[in-house]
């Protein structure tokens, strides 16, 4: 599904496509202001996001101890836990699952872990039917299109798009009101909630001390995904996990902040195992399927290894002057955005996202907003790092070109004379390259690479170290 | 299986350059009683009102039981629904009694597919949260989850001594719930945080209620 895929392409197709643009605005400018307000009426936000960086630090650095004590403690509980190693396993446990107990139809909320697992499409080719019950998802599903949000994923779709959608699909008219689709989706997606036999959710957190899993959501689908199916899986990458239940409130808190700029959301549901002996509702059978998937992988590099600690807000994305622009779908893989272009390329490997560790300007406005202070920038570099490696590996030519470039850029900048030199004499040949808008506009043979797709700064008349010197001898 | 935990237990390992498993101490430099407020619960009812309005919900404060029979007729009759479905628990009986003395059907059934045709959930919120104007369900065995769920509208009685500030109080609160308990389980299996009626802005930003959840929520303080 992503052989064939190209960042420069996919944003090009991106850029032109005005309604994306308009949503994209709206959208992250939404977001943003709503998580600034609440930054500025906490009077310790900054703590926060310290202490729970340094916890997630802890965590990962222990990743194995809490592992065994969640699976512990959510089998005290009375659930169950799987471990998978990769999708293909993952996909295999929850089949398996579904096959046991004669499941025909499954609901899902919103997680983006079945995402990067695709698991819709592994149910599906074996027979299941899976609903989408998040109303951004439903969307994308009865359209077969794909997020282009970690928080709001239709986005991209305008009103007049989904009211023919839901016009084609379910025979009623072209309604405009939003509240009318909504209502709408509700009877169509209750009607499925009250006869699915399974329901797949996702972890926002899961405590390792008590087994208790946190979901986050405004709908209340993932309350009836968990509540209303005799069966119950949750999906999680082992990165979710974090030591204390006690640490339950730094975490929503600062999550549900930074994603939607809520003080809290519509829902919060803290599940500890299946229902009891007793009890009238709530899943008779509660799995939690431990994801790796590369994960662990990640691990083994301390530079990166803080990709880890993400905690899937999606503020990232809202700052991100690249993201901004070129939407989700241009990160041709599960996540997108400044975490996309770092957790991509690890979890389905450099190879197959080369291009993503450059989709950004280094600029660090990602840091600055994550809840857990990723240092995107430091991990950005360690990435483009092993791409080059990569790329000098397999031809060895093109290494040879960019260490020798740099190793004359390096020379030169090194002697002053040599510096001054051949900035005048690239001041009188720079002229027929300069555009009306006083910028070089484009560059000859390999060079025309840079001027493609921005402009650069001309060389000026006199250089800085002349000018201090005429200044000093005034 | 135990194949693939094994597995990923030790690629783990490998990569945190783990020699023996016996290093490990928890972590910790956090406490969440260092977080909370400890605020008078009589102080908070005018914030847990003005917050959860703010999130659509409707709050009324309630004087007596006299009064809250009176109130919650109101809201049958303002939405002109006809039956209910609600909690066990004791403190709810006698309310249970007046809405059948005065022709409300109460569907006792907790089949789901049944009470989903209930207009009116009742429920008993065990805890709030002021600072977002939240109420907190601890679901068991006689305070089902689909009361609060799968009816248009939802009722909560709250009694005002049970708000606390923010949500590091809570958890603090909850801690404390099941710390005479052998497990939080014991004390509930799912515990629900409601903040409003059911949203979403999934279509053009535009917000919606009752996506799926009730549609509308009312909170009456006790």
């Amino acid at each position: 599904m992503l052989l064939k895929y190209s960042f420069e392409e996919e944003s090009n197709k991106a850029l032109k496509n005005k309604n994306l643009q308009e949503a994209l605005i709206n959208t992250t400018n939404r977001f943003r202001s709503a998580r600034n307000k609440i930054v500025s009426d906490s009077d310790n936000w900054e703590e926060l996001r310290q202490v729970a960086r340094s916890i997630k630090e802890h965590t990962i650095n222990n990743l194995h101890n809490y592992l065994q004590l969640l699976e512990n403690n959510i089998i005290s509980a009375g659930g169950h836990v799987h471990w998978a190693r990769d999708s293909e396993e993952a996909c295999e446990i929850i089949r398996q699952i579904a096959q046991k107990n004669s499941v025909k139809k499954i609901v899902k909320s919103k997680s983006m872990a079945t995402e990067e697992i695709h698991l819709n499409k592994s149910l599906e080719s074996h027979g299941y039917s899976v609903v989408e019950t998040d109303l951004g998802e439903y969307i994308l599903q009865l359209s077969g299109d794909r997020p282009s949000h970690i928080i709001a994923p239709a986005i991209h779709k305008t009103k007049a798009d989904i009211s023919k959608l839901f016009s084609e699909k379910f025979n009623v008219p072209e309604y405009d009101d939003p509240q009318e689709l909504t209502s709408i989706a509700r009877e169509k997606l209750r009607s499925e909630f009250l006869s699915a036999d399974m329901g797949i959710s996702g972890v926002n957190f899961a405590a390792a001390d008590t087994g208790t899993i946190a979901i986050v959501e405004n709908e209340g689908n993932a309350r009836l995904t968990t509540t209303l199916p005799k069966i119950h899986i949750a999906l999680m990458g082992i990165e979710k996990i974090i030591p204390k239940f006690d640490q339950m409130g730094l975490f929503l808190k600062l999550l549900i902040g930074s994603a939607t700029g809520q003080k809290i959301s519509t829902y919060v549901s803290l599940i500890t195992g299946p229902r009891k002996k007793g009890e009238t509702d709530g899943p008779k059978e509660f799995h939690l399927v431990l994801l790796d998937n590369g994960r662990s992988k990640i691990m083994s590099n301390p530079n990166t290894r803080e990709s880890l600690y993400c905690i899937r807000c999606g503020a990232c994305l809202n700052i991100c002057p690249v993201y901004r622009k070129v939407g989700g779908h241009a990160y041709g893989g599960t996540y997108s955005g400044p975490i996309g272009a770092i957790i991509n390329p690890q979890l389905e490997g450099i190879d197959k996202h080369p291009e993503l560790p450059f989709a950004s300007s280094l600029c660090g406005a990602c840091k600055d907003v994550c809840p857990v202070k990723i240092d995107f920038p430091k991990v950005l570099l360690d990435l483009r790092r092993q791409v080059i490696e990569n790329k000098s590996k397999e031809n060895s030519r093109a290494g040879l070109i960019e260490k020798l470039s740099f190793k004359v850029w390096k020379g030169i900048n090194k002697h002053p004379k040599l510096l001054q030199l051949l900035n005048s004499i690239g001041y009188y040949m720079q002229k027929p390259f300069i555009g009306n808008n006083n910028k070089i506009t484009s560059l000859p043979f390999i060079f025309s690479r840079w001027t493609k797709t921005r402009d650069l700064a001309p060389i000026p008349k006199k250089s800085f170290r002349q000018i201090w010197k005429e200044r000093n001898n005034d | 299986m135990t194949n693939s935990k094994e597995i990923i237990l030790q690629n783990i390992k490998t990569a945190l350059n783990v020699q023996s498993d016996d290093e490990f101490s928890p972590y910790s430099d956090f406490n969440n009683d260092e977080y909370t407020s400890n605020e008078n619960s009589s102080d908070l009812i005018e914030e847990f009102s003005e917050k959860l309005r703010a999130q659509s919900g409707s709050v009324e404060i309630i004087k007596n039981t006299k009064h809250l029979n009176k109130a919650v007729t109101a809201i049958f009759d303002k939405t002109d629904s006809k039956s209910f479905t609600g909690w066990y628990t004791e403190e709810l009986a006698g309310l249970y009694k007046t809405l059948q003395q005065k022709g409300f059907k109460y569907i006792k059934s907790t089949r789901n597919d049944l009470q989903a045709k209930c207009d009116i959930g009742i429920t008993l919120a065990d805890y709030a949260i002021s600072e977002s104007g939240t109420i907190v369900l601890y679901n068991n065995k006689i305070k089902n989850r689909n009361c609060s769920l799968i009816v248009p509208i939802h009722i909560a009685i709250l009694q005002k001594e049970k708000i606390v500030k923010s949500i590091f109080d809570i958890i603090t609160t909850i801690s404390k719930d099941y710390s005479t308990l052998d497990s939080i389980n014991e004390l509930s299996n799912c515990i629900t945080l409601i903040t409003g009626p059911s949203r979403t802005a999934d279509i053009e930003l535009i917000l919606t209620l009752g996506v799926h959840g009730p549609k509308e929520l009312y909170v009456l303080v006790v």
